[in-house]
Protein backbone atom coordinates (compact mmCIF):
# COMPACT_ATOMS: atom_id res chain seq x y z
CA UNK A 1 0.00 0.00 0.00
CA UNK A 2 1.57 3.20 -1.16
CA UNK A 3 1.05 6.16 1.13
CA UNK A 4 1.73 9.63 -0.10
CA UNK A 5 5.15 10.81 1.05
CA UNK A 6 3.45 14.06 1.98
CA UNK A 7 0.76 12.45 4.13
CA UNK A 8 2.30 13.88 7.27
CA UNK A 9 2.18 17.35 5.79
CA UNK A 10 -1.45 16.91 4.74
CA UNK A 11 -2.38 15.79 8.23
CA UNK A 12 -1.18 19.14 9.52
CA UNK A 13 -4.10 20.73 7.71
CA UNK A 14 -6.90 18.60 9.14
CA UNK A 15 -7.95 19.46 12.63
CA UNK A 16 -11.02 18.80 14.69
CA UNK A 17 -13.39 21.72 15.09
CA UNK A 18 -12.31 22.09 18.69
CA UNK A 19 -8.63 22.17 17.75
CA UNK A 20 -9.30 24.70 15.01
CA UNK A 21 -11.32 26.92 17.35
CA UNK A 22 -8.56 26.73 19.93
CA UNK A 23 -6.08 27.97 17.34
CA UNK A 24 -8.44 30.78 16.37
CA UNK A 25 -8.89 31.71 19.99
CA UNK A 26 -5.24 31.65 21.02
CA UNK A 27 -3.40 32.54 17.82
CA UNK A 28 -5.96 34.27 15.60
CA UNK A 29 -5.17 31.51 13.13
CA UNK A 30 -6.83 32.54 9.86
CA UNK A 31 -6.28 29.15 8.25
CA UNK A 32 -8.03 27.35 11.10
CA UNK A 33 -10.88 29.84 10.95
CA UNK A 34 -11.20 29.34 7.20
CA UNK A 35 -11.44 25.61 7.78
CA UNK A 36 -14.27 26.10 10.26
CA UNK A 37 -16.10 28.36 7.85
CA UNK A 38 -15.68 25.90 5.04
CA UNK A 39 -17.05 23.05 7.12
CA UNK A 40 -19.95 24.88 8.71
CA UNK A 41 -21.20 27.52 6.31
CA UNK A 42 -23.61 25.20 4.49
CA UNK A 43 -25.24 23.65 7.58
CA UNK A 44 -25.52 27.07 9.25
CA UNK A 45 -27.04 28.55 6.14
CA UNK A 46 -29.53 25.68 5.94
CA UNK A 47 -30.54 26.25 9.54
CA UNK A 48 -30.96 29.98 9.06
CA UNK A 49 -33.05 29.42 5.93
CA UNK A 50 -35.41 27.12 7.73
CA UNK A 51 -35.71 29.15 10.91
CA UNK A 52 -36.32 32.48 9.17
CA UNK A 53 -37.97 31.10 6.05
CA UNK A 54 -35.90 33.56 4.03
CA UNK A 55 -33.05 32.28 1.85
CA UNK A 56 -31.39 35.62 1.24
CA UNK A 57 -31.63 36.77 4.82
CA UNK A 58 -30.19 33.41 5.77
CA UNK A 59 -27.01 34.11 3.80
CA UNK A 60 -26.51 37.35 5.72
CA UNK A 61 -27.22 35.61 9.01
CA UNK A 62 -24.75 32.85 8.22
CA UNK A 63 -22.13 35.45 7.40
CA UNK A 64 -22.97 37.24 10.65
CA UNK A 65 -22.64 33.97 12.56
CA UNK A 66 -19.05 33.54 11.52
CA UNK A 67 -18.25 37.19 12.09
CA UNK A 68 -19.60 36.88 15.60
CA UNK A 69 -17.80 33.59 16.09
CA UNK A 70 -14.53 35.31 15.34
CA UNK A 71 -15.33 38.51 17.22
CA UNK A 72 -16.27 36.57 20.34
CA UNK A 73 -13.63 33.89 20.05
CA UNK A 74 -12.40 34.60 23.57
CA UNK A 75 -15.77 33.52 24.92
CA UNK A 76 -15.49 30.00 23.60
CA UNK A 77 -14.99 27.43 26.33
CA UNK A 78 -12.21 25.13 25.08
CA UNK A 79 -13.71 22.09 26.85
CA UNK A 80 -17.05 22.41 25.11
CA UNK A 81 -18.29 21.10 21.78
CA UNK A 82 -17.76 23.51 18.94
CA UNK A 83 -20.93 22.41 17.17
CA UNK A 84 -23.10 23.34 20.18
CA UNK A 85 -21.43 26.74 20.28
CA UNK A 86 -21.89 27.58 16.62
CA UNK A 87 -25.49 26.29 16.43
CA UNK A 88 -26.33 28.48 19.39
CA UNK A 89 -24.81 31.62 17.86
CA UNK A 90 -26.70 31.04 14.62
CA UNK A 91 -30.00 30.36 16.37
CA UNK A 92 -29.73 33.48 18.51
CA UNK A 93 -29.08 35.58 15.43
CA UNK A 94 -32.11 34.03 13.76
CA UNK A 95 -34.29 34.77 16.77
CA UNK A 96 -33.03 38.35 16.84
CA UNK A 97 -33.92 38.72 13.18
CA UNK A 98 -37.40 37.28 13.71
CA UNK A 99 -37.98 39.63 16.64
CA UNK A 100 -36.80 42.54 14.54
CA UNK A 101 -39.25 41.61 11.80
CA UNK A 102 -42.06 41.29 14.30
CA UNK A 103 -41.36 44.74 15.72
CA UNK A 104 -41.45 46.17 12.25
CA UNK A 105 -44.75 44.46 11.68
CA UNK A 106 -43.35 42.29 8.93
CA UNK A 107 -44.44 38.72 8.99
CA UNK A 108 -42.26 36.17 7.30
CA UNK A 109 -45.38 34.83 5.65
CA UNK A 110 -46.71 38.03 4.12
CA UNK A 111 -45.36 39.42 0.90
CA UNK A 112 -43.76 36.12 0.27
CA UNK A 113 -43.67 36.31 -3.48
CA UNK A 114 -39.91 36.68 -3.53
CA UNK A 115 -39.43 33.87 -1.11
CA UNK A 116 -41.84 31.64 -2.97
CA UNK A 117 -39.83 32.28 -6.11
CA UNK A 118 -36.66 31.51 -4.23
CA UNK A 119 -38.02 28.23 -2.92
CA UNK A 120 -39.28 27.31 -6.35
CA UNK A 121 -35.96 28.16 -7.96
CA UNK A 122 -33.84 26.44 -5.39
CA UNK A 123 -36.00 23.43 -4.96
CA UNK A 124 -34.02 20.37 -5.58
CA UNK A 125 -36.30 17.62 -6.78
CA UNK A 126 -35.39 14.56 -8.74
CA UNK A 127 -38.77 14.13 -10.34
CA UNK A 128 -38.81 14.55 -14.09
CA UNK A 129 -41.66 16.12 -15.97
CA UNK A 130 -43.07 19.62 -15.51
CA UNK A 131 -46.20 18.55 -13.64
CA UNK A 132 -44.39 16.48 -11.06
CA UNK A 133 -41.91 19.28 -10.49
CA UNK A 134 -44.51 21.97 -10.02
CA UNK A 135 -46.38 19.82 -7.54
CA UNK A 136 -43.24 19.07 -5.56
CA UNK A 137 -42.30 22.73 -5.51
CA UNK A 138 -45.74 23.69 -4.32
CA UNK A 139 -45.46 21.10 -1.60
CA UNK A 140 -42.12 22.51 -0.50
CA UNK A 141 -43.61 25.98 -0.26
CA UNK A 142 -46.49 24.61 1.82
CA UNK A 143 -44.00 22.99 4.15
CA UNK A 144 -42.08 26.22 4.47
CA UNK A 145 -45.24 28.10 5.38
CA UNK A 146 -46.31 25.41 7.82
CA UNK A 147 -42.93 25.57 9.56
CA UNK A 148 -43.16 29.34 9.76
CA UNK A 149 -46.52 28.99 11.49
CA UNK A 150 -44.95 26.94 14.25
CA UNK A 151 -43.73 28.81 17.32
CA UNK A 152 -40.00 29.54 17.09
CA UNK A 153 -38.97 27.19 19.86
CA UNK A 154 -40.89 24.34 18.22
CA UNK A 155 -39.45 25.17 14.82
CA UNK A 156 -35.89 25.08 16.18
CA UNK A 157 -36.38 21.57 17.52
CA UNK A 158 -37.80 20.36 14.21
CA UNK A 159 -35.00 21.93 12.20
CA UNK A 160 -32.26 20.59 14.44
CA UNK A 161 -33.70 17.07 14.80
CA UNK A 162 -35.24 16.46 11.42
CA UNK A 163 -33.07 18.46 9.04
CA UNK A 164 -29.72 18.66 10.80
CA UNK A 165 -30.07 15.22 12.40
CA UNK A 166 -28.92 16.18 15.89
CA UNK A 167 -29.78 13.75 18.69
CA UNK A 168 -32.34 14.91 21.25
CA UNK A 169 -29.61 15.12 23.84
CA UNK A 170 -27.51 17.40 21.60
CA UNK A 171 -30.49 19.63 20.93
CA UNK A 172 -31.06 19.88 24.67
CA UNK A 173 -27.47 21.13 25.03
CA UNK A 174 -27.82 23.69 22.26
CA UNK A 175 -31.12 25.05 23.54
CA UNK A 176 -30.15 24.62 27.19
CA UNK A 177 -33.42 22.86 28.06
CA UNK A 178 -34.17 19.38 29.43
CA UNK A 179 -34.16 16.52 26.95
CA UNK A 180 -37.75 15.69 27.87
CA UNK A 181 -38.83 19.18 26.85
CA UNK A 182 -37.10 18.74 23.50
CA UNK A 183 -38.96 15.50 22.88
CA UNK A 184 -42.33 16.96 23.90
CA UNK A 185 -41.84 19.91 21.59
CA UNK A 186 -40.88 17.62 18.74
CA UNK A 187 -43.91 15.43 19.24
CA UNK A 188 -46.24 18.41 19.44
CA UNK A 189 -44.60 20.05 16.42
CA UNK A 190 -45.01 16.97 14.26
CA UNK A 191 -48.63 16.68 15.32
CA UNK A 192 -49.33 20.30 14.42
CA UNK A 193 -47.44 20.02 11.14
CA UNK A 194 -49.36 16.93 10.15
CA UNK A 195 -52.62 18.76 10.77
CA UNK A 196 -51.49 21.75 8.74
CA UNK A 197 -50.21 19.71 5.84
CA UNK A 198 -52.68 16.89 5.51
CA UNK A 199 -56.16 18.40 5.43
CA UNK A 200 -57.41 16.08 2.72
CA UNK A 201 -56.21 13.04 4.55
CA UNK A 202 -57.95 14.25 7.67
CA UNK A 203 -61.19 14.69 5.81
CA UNK A 204 -60.97 11.21 4.36
CA UNK A 205 -60.38 9.69 7.74
CA UNK A 206 -63.23 11.72 9.24
CA UNK A 207 -65.51 10.30 6.62
CA UNK A 208 -64.34 6.81 7.47
CA UNK A 209 -65.41 7.49 11.06
CA UNK A 210 -61.99 7.66 12.67
CA UNK A 211 -62.90 10.51 15.00
CA UNK A 212 -59.92 9.89 17.18
CA UNK A 213 -57.72 11.47 14.59
CA UNK A 214 -59.37 14.86 15.00
CA UNK A 215 -58.74 14.98 18.73
CA UNK A 216 -55.50 16.31 20.08
CA UNK A 217 -52.86 13.67 20.47
CA UNK A 218 -54.31 10.92 22.61
CA UNK A 219 -51.14 10.49 24.56
CA UNK A 220 -51.76 13.85 26.18
CA UNK A 221 -54.98 12.58 27.78
CA UNK A 222 -53.52 9.36 29.01
CA UNK A 223 -51.47 9.41 32.21
CA UNK A 224 -47.83 8.79 31.56
CA UNK A 225 -47.00 5.12 31.78
CA UNK A 226 -43.71 3.37 31.51
CA UNK A 227 -42.99 1.08 28.67
CA UNK A 228 -42.90 -2.55 29.81
CA UNK B 1 -51.91 -3.21 27.46
CA UNK B 2 -49.53 -0.48 28.61
CA UNK B 3 -48.94 2.17 26.03
CA UNK B 4 -45.73 4.06 25.45
CA UNK B 5 -45.55 7.69 26.49
CA UNK B 6 -45.47 10.32 23.82
CA UNK B 7 -41.80 10.96 24.56
CA UNK B 8 -41.02 7.28 24.11
CA UNK B 9 -42.90 7.22 20.84
CA UNK B 10 -41.03 10.20 19.42
CA UNK B 11 -37.75 8.68 20.61
CA UNK B 12 -38.72 5.50 18.82
CA UNK B 13 -39.60 7.40 15.66
CA UNK B 14 -36.14 8.92 15.49
CA UNK B 15 -34.39 5.67 16.28
CA UNK B 16 -32.97 6.74 19.62
CA UNK B 17 -34.47 3.98 21.75
CA UNK B 18 -32.21 1.21 23.03
CA UNK B 19 -32.51 -2.10 21.22
CA UNK B 20 -34.71 -3.78 23.80
CA UNK B 21 -37.15 -0.92 24.19
CA UNK B 22 -37.28 -0.54 20.44
CA UNK B 23 -38.19 -4.18 19.99
CA UNK B 24 -40.84 -3.98 22.71
CA UNK B 25 -42.40 -0.92 21.17
CA UNK B 26 -42.41 -2.49 17.73
CA UNK B 27 -44.29 -5.42 19.17
CA UNK B 28 -46.78 -3.09 20.81
CA UNK B 29 -47.32 -1.14 17.59
CA UNK B 30 -48.16 -4.33 15.78
CA UNK B 31 -51.20 -4.77 17.97
CA UNK B 32 -52.16 -1.25 19.07
CA UNK B 33 -54.20 0.73 16.56
CA UNK B 34 -54.08 4.04 18.41
CA UNK B 35 -50.35 4.21 18.88
CA UNK B 36 -49.84 3.09 15.30
CA UNK B 37 -52.16 5.85 14.09
CA UNK B 38 -50.22 8.42 16.10
CA UNK B 39 -46.96 7.21 14.65
CA UNK B 40 -48.35 7.23 11.12
CA UNK B 41 -49.50 10.78 11.60
CA UNK B 42 -45.98 11.79 12.53
CA UNK B 43 -44.50 9.79 9.68
CA UNK B 44 -46.63 11.64 7.15
CA UNK B 45 -45.41 14.93 8.64
CA UNK B 46 -41.84 13.68 8.28
CA UNK B 47 -42.44 12.81 4.63
CA UNK B 48 -43.76 16.29 4.03
CA UNK B 49 -40.81 17.88 5.78
CA UNK B 50 -38.52 15.96 3.45
CA UNK B 51 -40.04 17.66 0.43
CA UNK B 52 -38.47 20.98 1.43
CA UNK B 53 -34.80 20.72 0.49
CA UNK B 54 -32.59 23.76 0.73
CA UNK B 55 -30.00 23.92 -1.98
CA UNK B 56 -26.47 24.93 -1.07
CA UNK B 57 -25.60 28.57 -1.66
CA UNK B 58 -24.44 29.75 -5.06
CA UNK B 59 -20.86 28.56 -5.38
CA UNK B 60 -18.62 31.50 -4.70
CA UNK B 61 -16.38 31.95 -7.72
CA UNK B 62 -13.30 29.97 -6.85
CA UNK B 63 -11.11 31.70 -9.35
CA UNK B 64 -11.79 35.22 -8.16
CA UNK B 65 -8.45 35.03 -6.46
CA UNK B 66 -6.84 35.46 -9.82
CA UNK B 67 -9.14 38.34 -10.79
CA UNK B 68 -7.30 40.93 -8.69
CA UNK B 69 -4.01 39.74 -10.10
CA UNK B 70 -5.38 40.13 -13.57
CA UNK B 71 -6.64 43.57 -12.65
CA UNK B 72 -3.21 44.58 -11.47
CA UNK B 73 -1.82 43.48 -14.81
CA UNK B 74 -4.41 45.46 -16.70
CA UNK B 75 -3.86 48.44 -14.43
CA UNK B 76 -0.13 48.35 -15.05
CA UNK B 77 -0.68 48.13 -18.77
CA UNK B 78 -3.15 50.97 -18.57
CA UNK B 79 -0.70 53.15 -16.69
CA UNK B 80 1.99 52.52 -19.22
CA UNK B 81 -0.27 53.16 -22.17
CA UNK B 82 -1.70 56.25 -20.48
CA UNK B 83 1.77 57.54 -20.01
CA UNK B 84 2.56 56.88 -23.65
CA UNK B 85 -0.66 58.42 -24.91
CA UNK B 86 -0.29 61.46 -22.72
CA UNK B 87 3.34 61.82 -23.69
CA UNK B 88 2.64 61.52 -27.39
CA UNK B 89 -0.43 63.69 -27.63
CA UNK B 90 1.02 66.44 -25.54
CA UNK B 91 4.51 66.27 -26.90
CA UNK B 92 3.87 69.45 -28.82
CA UNK B 93 2.65 71.41 -25.81
CA UNK B 94 5.55 70.43 -23.65
CA UNK B 95 5.02 72.76 -20.66
CA UNK B 96 1.65 71.18 -19.68
CA UNK B 97 2.67 67.54 -19.92
CA UNK B 98 4.25 67.37 -16.53
CA UNK B 99 1.40 69.23 -14.91
CA UNK B 100 -1.12 66.94 -16.55
CA UNK B 101 0.79 63.88 -15.54
CA UNK B 102 1.17 65.16 -12.01
CA UNK B 103 -2.58 65.79 -11.76
CA UNK B 104 -4.08 62.81 -13.53
CA UNK B 105 -1.77 59.93 -12.90
CA UNK B 106 -1.75 59.97 -9.11
CA UNK B 107 -5.52 60.29 -9.00
CA UNK B 108 -6.01 57.37 -11.35
CA UNK B 109 -3.40 55.36 -9.53
CA UNK B 110 -5.05 56.07 -6.19
CA UNK B 111 -8.45 55.12 -7.50
CA UNK B 112 -7.21 51.90 -8.95
CA UNK B 113 -5.34 51.10 -5.80
CA UNK B 114 -8.37 51.68 -3.60
CA UNK B 115 -10.52 49.56 -5.86
CA UNK B 116 -8.01 46.78 -6.03
CA UNK B 117 -7.50 46.87 -2.31
CA UNK B 118 -11.22 46.44 -1.83
CA UNK B 119 -11.23 43.60 -4.29
CA UNK B 120 -8.32 42.00 -2.53
CA UNK B 121 -9.94 42.25 0.85
CA UNK B 122 -13.21 40.86 -0.42
CA UNK B 123 -11.45 38.10 -2.23
CA UNK B 124 -9.30 37.47 0.80
CA UNK B 125 -12.20 37.33 3.21
CA UNK B 126 -14.25 35.13 0.97
CA UNK B 127 -11.56 33.00 -0.47
CA UNK B 128 -9.23 32.33 2.38
CA UNK B 129 -10.47 28.79 2.37
CA UNK B 130 -10.19 28.34 -1.37
CA UNK B 131 -6.73 29.84 -1.28
CA UNK B 132 -5.60 27.56 1.50
CA UNK B 133 -6.92 24.64 -0.49
CA UNK B 134 -5.24 25.82 -3.65
CA UNK B 135 -2.03 26.58 -1.86
CA UNK B 136 -2.06 23.20 -0.24
CA UNK B 137 -2.68 21.59 -3.60
CA UNK B 138 0.08 23.55 -5.31
CA UNK B 139 2.45 22.96 -2.45
CA UNK B 140 1.83 19.25 -2.66
CA UNK B 141 2.18 19.26 -6.42
CA UNK B 142 5.31 21.36 -6.14
CA UNK B 143 6.87 18.99 -3.69
CA UNK B 144 5.88 16.00 -5.79
CA UNK B 145 7.40 17.69 -8.81
CA UNK B 146 10.67 18.38 -7.01
CA UNK B 147 10.77 14.84 -5.66
CA UNK B 148 10.19 13.24 -9.03
CA UNK B 149 12.70 15.50 -10.70
CA UNK B 150 15.29 14.71 -8.10
CA UNK B 151 14.62 11.04 -8.46
CA UNK B 152 14.82 11.17 -12.25
CA UNK B 153 18.09 13.03 -12.34
CA UNK B 154 19.73 10.93 -9.70
CA UNK B 155 18.45 7.53 -10.72
CA UNK B 156 21.63 6.71 -12.63
CA UNK B 157 23.77 7.72 -9.68
CA UNK B 158 21.43 5.85 -7.36
CA UNK B 159 21.79 2.72 -9.41
CA UNK B 160 25.54 2.91 -9.13
CA UNK B 161 25.41 3.50 -5.39
CA UNK B 162 22.90 0.74 -4.89
CA UNK B 163 25.04 -1.73 -6.80
CA UNK B 164 28.06 -0.74 -4.77
CA UNK B 165 26.09 -1.06 -1.58
CA UNK B 166 24.96 -4.52 -2.53
CA UNK B 167 28.52 -5.53 -3.30
CA UNK B 168 29.71 -4.18 0.00
CA UNK B 169 26.85 -5.85 1.72
CA UNK B 170 27.71 -9.16 0.16
CA UNK B 171 31.35 -8.76 1.13
CA UNK B 172 30.26 -7.76 4.59
CA UNK B 173 27.97 -10.70 4.74
CA UNK B 174 30.72 -13.14 3.93
CA UNK B 175 33.04 -11.60 6.49
CA UNK B 176 30.30 -11.71 9.05
CA UNK B 177 29.56 -15.29 8.25
CA UNK B 178 33.21 -16.26 8.69
CA UNK B 179 33.25 -14.46 12.01
CA UNK B 180 30.11 -16.19 13.14
CA UNK B 181 31.47 -19.56 12.22
CA UNK B 182 34.67 -18.86 14.08
CA UNK B 183 32.72 -17.79 17.13
CA UNK B 184 30.64 -20.87 16.85
CA UNK B 185 33.66 -23.06 16.82
CA UNK B 186 35.04 -21.29 19.82
CA UNK B 187 31.83 -21.75 21.68
CA UNK B 188 31.74 -25.39 20.91
CA UNK B 189 35.35 -25.80 22.12
CA UNK B 190 34.59 -23.94 25.27
CA UNK B 191 31.49 -25.92 25.88
CA UNK B 192 33.30 -29.19 25.43
CA UNK B 193 35.95 -28.01 27.82
CA UNK B 194 33.39 -27.00 30.37
CA UNK B 195 31.62 -30.27 30.03
CA UNK B 196 34.82 -32.17 30.69
CA UNK B 197 35.45 -30.12 33.80
CA UNK B 198 32.01 -30.75 35.09
CA UNK B 199 32.35 -34.43 34.48
CA UNK B 200 35.64 -34.41 36.29
CA UNK B 201 34.08 -32.70 39.25
CA UNK B 202 31.24 -35.16 39.18
CA UNK B 203 33.60 -38.07 39.23
CA UNK B 204 35.74 -36.55 41.91
CA UNK B 205 32.68 -35.63 43.83
CA UNK B 206 31.34 -39.13 43.56
CA UNK B 207 34.57 -40.56 44.88
CA UNK B 208 34.64 -38.18 47.79
CA UNK B 209 31.05 -38.89 48.58
CA UNK B 210 31.70 -42.59 48.67
CA UNK B 211 34.69 -42.07 50.88
CA UNK B 212 32.65 -39.84 53.16
CA UNK B 213 29.95 -42.46 53.31
CA UNK B 214 32.46 -45.09 54.26
CA UNK B 215 33.94 -42.87 56.91
CA UNK B 216 30.54 -42.09 58.32
CA UNK B 217 29.71 -45.74 58.47
CA UNK B 218 32.93 -46.47 60.31
CA UNK B 219 32.24 -43.64 62.70
CA UNK B 220 28.74 -44.87 63.37
CA UNK B 221 29.99 -48.40 64.07
CA UNK B 222 32.63 -47.04 66.38
CA UNK B 223 30.12 -44.89 68.23
CA UNK B 224 27.80 -47.83 68.73
CA UNK B 225 30.65 -49.93 70.03
CA UNK B 226 31.44 -47.18 72.49
CA UNK B 227 28.00 -47.10 74.00
CA UNK B 228 27.27 -50.72 74.38
CA UNK B 229 26.41 -51.14 78.02
CA UNK B 230 28.24 -54.35 78.56
CA UNK B 231 31.54 -52.94 77.38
Amino acid sequence: MRTSPFASITSLFTMTDEQAMWRVQTQDDAGAFAQLVRRWETPIQRLCTRITGDTHKAQDLAQETFTRLFAKRKDYQPGGKFSTYVWRIALNLCYDELRRLKRRGESPLEDDSEERLSVLENHDCGTPGPDGMAEAQERAEMVRQALMRLPENYRSVVVLRHYEDLKFREIAEVLDIPEGTVKSRMAEALTQLSRMLQPTLREDRAKAGQNDFLRPSRQMDRPERLLV
Amino acid sequence: MTHPTRDQLITYLYGELDTESHANLSTHLAVCRDCKANLDQWRSAQADLNTWSVSPPMPTPARRWTAPALKWGIAALFMVSLGLVVGRSLASSAPNVEKFRAAVVPAVREELRAELQKDFQTALAAQQAAFTNEFRQQFREGLAEIASQTLASSSAETQRLLTQFVENYKADAETTLALVQKLDQQHRAEYANLLRKVETIAVVGENRFQRAQTQLGQLAAYAQTDFRPDN
